[in-house]
């Protein structure tokens, strides 16, 4: 059971299984189908039926269906929606719509699991000021959104589960809808490993990607040369032991180990955009990243197990912005989106009128931090702690516009405490 | 209008000849993707009405047309019908084979390893391997790129290399899918 001859052979006897006679209904039921599918684009429902999400009350705009995907435009409330979006440059392909009638303020959609991964975009049109739409998946904030006409940017969600999308304050002229998107098999640009399943981007939070590496299939080790100075320089793994226990990796550069951990089956396709890590060496010049697969942590001894995924890639790491002694990132990527640093401010700050999503992070003082948020209409939120200490500093919330919010660093107690809020809105384009 | 009308007819007559023809053949791939017969019937049925709609246009070479539905349609019902699927964990004891049945328990051993891919590779398996199509066929059937084909296969070809199934049955010989 060895060679695809053997894979063939298996093929043909399974198929073997299925009658050799024609199903003497099936003529009947094809025939069947053909009136029911015939009835249903009569009545205009054709796009309904096939959708992959059940829509519950409101209108479904068209949804791939069978043959060729037409050109016509997609529209939902009143925006033309792409069929296609990139996000973090990886494509993903329109899946489904829904809006609401005028007035009606209201959309659901249930999304079964599909196995790819899904992203939404909410459009809202005539929503009045002071008004907002939130949308909630399985009843837990995804996004709010204001108007007073507005598509907003597409941005990744779970594979399954009930999109509600609520007005609060609209009119009868307000509409809102949602599209929803699903992953294709093609990856971002970058480079891939051989079975095209994971791929390090040509750039990632707006690094450029100067080297990268796969191992070829059945390789345990991999290397590439980078040139400059390492602290300009981040470096990303993967390893996917695709199964296999008692898989460790070790990255090294320039014969100092890096980083070493256990790899796992995972299904990363996006390695570079789960983080990096920088060398802590200062040295210019040129530079050997090595990977390798290996039976211990840190292990030095290069050992091959069949089927997994060993990858590399080093990017450049653009100068931070200082703030109270810590280089922070001018851009950073969260929830699909780039985001660009807005404000550096002091231990309190309030945001009022926002007119889109802001991601908040700290620099702690010496003694640590904490992030309250202070919602007008909501619950208060704190942020997870963080020591103080050089260059520390965290990226943790997103708060939504629609709301006023008042945001301080505080102690264990609750207490003022020193430190500085970083404030990131979402890039253009 | 009379034209029109007899140019239907003759649709009609060509479609049911097609799927006298050629549906039975297509069931086997159908069962082959969903290694279900019912399901299997269900998929092949629904491609077909599907198909009748665009017959006009397909119908000097319907058969990629309706492989493609069939495939697309499989991936989409996937998502709706049969998403609770689960591959089993737990695996049969092994039963001690003679040499005349263990061509077939090995063969069942493959297949049902096949039937636990993904349902792309699955796909791409059953497309390259038992439809004998080319890459670019395979390709244009999936509506995605060579290069997806190619690493699909990759990724499929490696995840039954390390099937538990077949791992027990490696221990016993030599070589690999290659």
């Amino acid at each position: 059971m060895n060679t695809i001859d053997d894979l063939r052979a298996a093929l043909a006897a399974d198929a073997a299984t299925v009658a050799h006679d024609e199903h003497p209904a099936r003529a009947a039921g094809v025939q069947g189908r053909i009136r029911t599918r015939r009835r249903r684009r009569q009545a205009g429902l054709a796009a309904a039926a096939a959708a992959v999400a059940a829509v519950v009350g409101f209108g479904v705009l068209p949804a791939l269906d069978d043959g060729p995907a037409p050109n016509d435009e997609l529209e939902v409330a009143g925006h033309v929606v792409p069929r296609e979006v990139r996000i973090l440059d990886f494509p993903y392909r329109f899946e489904t719509s829904a809006e609401s009638e005028p007035g009606e303020g209201h959309v659901e959609l249930d999304l079964p699991a599909s196995g790819a991964a899904r992203a939404v975009t909410v459009a809202v049109d005539d929503l009045p000021p002071g008004s907002t739409a939130a949308l909630r998946l399985d009843g837990v904030l995804l996004a709010r959104v204001v108007g007073p006409s507005r598509l907003d940017d597409p941005f990744p969600i779970g594979d399954d589960g009930t999109l509600t999308l609520t007005v609060t304050g609209g009119s009868g002229d307000t509409r809102v809808g949602l599209a929803t998107y699903e992953r294709t098999a093609d990856l971002a640009p970058g480079l891939a490993d051989t079975s095209g399943t994971v791929v390090f981007r040509d750039r990632v939070a707006g690094k450029p990607r100067l080297g990268a590496v796969f191992a070829r299939p059945g390789a345990a080790e991999a290397s590439f040369t980078v040139t400059g100075r390492l602290t300009d320089i981040d470096v990303a793994r993967h390893c996917d032991s695709n199964g296999a226990p008692g898989v460790y990796f070790v990255m090294s550069i320039d014969d100092g180990a890096t980083e070493s951990g256990r790899c796992r089956d995972v299904d990363d396709e996006d390695p570079a955009g789960g983080g990096y890590v920088s060398s802590g060496g200062t040295e210019s010049g040129r530079h050997e990243v090595r990977i390798w697969t290996t039976d211990r942590l840190y292990g030095e001894e290069v050992v091959a197990f069949p089927g997994t995924v060993l990858g590399a890639a080093a990017y450049g790491s653009s100068a931070g912005t200082v703030v109270r002694g810590a280089e922070v990132p001018e851009v950073i990527e969260r929830d699909g989106r780039l985001w660009q640093l807005e404000d550096a401010v002091g231990r309190r700050h309030r945001l009022d009128d926002l007119d889109g999503p802001r991601v908040l992070g700290m620099v702690p003082g010496p003694d640590g931090a904490w992030l309250e948020i202070r919602e007008d209409l909501g619950p208060v939120r704190t942020s997870d702690g963080l020591a103080g200490g050089a260059g520390a500093h965290a990226i943790n919330d997103v708060v939504w516009p629609g709301r006023s919010y008042e945001l301080s660093l505080v102690d264990v107690d609750g207490d003022p405490a020193a430190g500085a809020i970083l404030v990131y809105r979402p890039m253009q384009g | 209008m009379t034209a029109e009308r007899g140019s239907r007819v003759s649709d009609r007559a060509d479609f049911d000849e097609f799927v006298g023809s050629r549906s039975q053949a297509l069931l086997r791939t159908a069962y082959l993707l969903t290694r279900d017969h019912a399901l299997a019937e269900d998929l092949l049925q629904t491609a077909l009405s599907k198909a009748w709609f665009s017959w006009s246009r397909i119908e000097s070479r319907p058969e990629p047309y309706v492989r493609k539905i069939l495939v697309n349609t499989y991936a989409s019902w996937w998502r709706r019908r049969w998403n609770g699927e689960r591959p089993s964990h737990d695996l049969p004891d092994s039963p001690v084979r003679d040499d005349a049945t263990a061509t077939a328990a090995e063969r069942h051993d493959l297949a049902a390893a096949i039937g636990r891919l993904p349902k792309r590779q699955r796909a791409v398996v059953v497309l390259r391997y038992f439809e004998d199509l080319s890459e670019a066929e395979t390709a244009a059937t999936l509506g995605c790129s060579t290069g997806t084909v190619k690493s699909q296969l990759s990724k499929a070809l490696g995840k039954l290399r390390i099937d538990p199934a077949l791992a027990e049955e490696r221990n016993e010989q030599t070589g690999e899918l290659r």
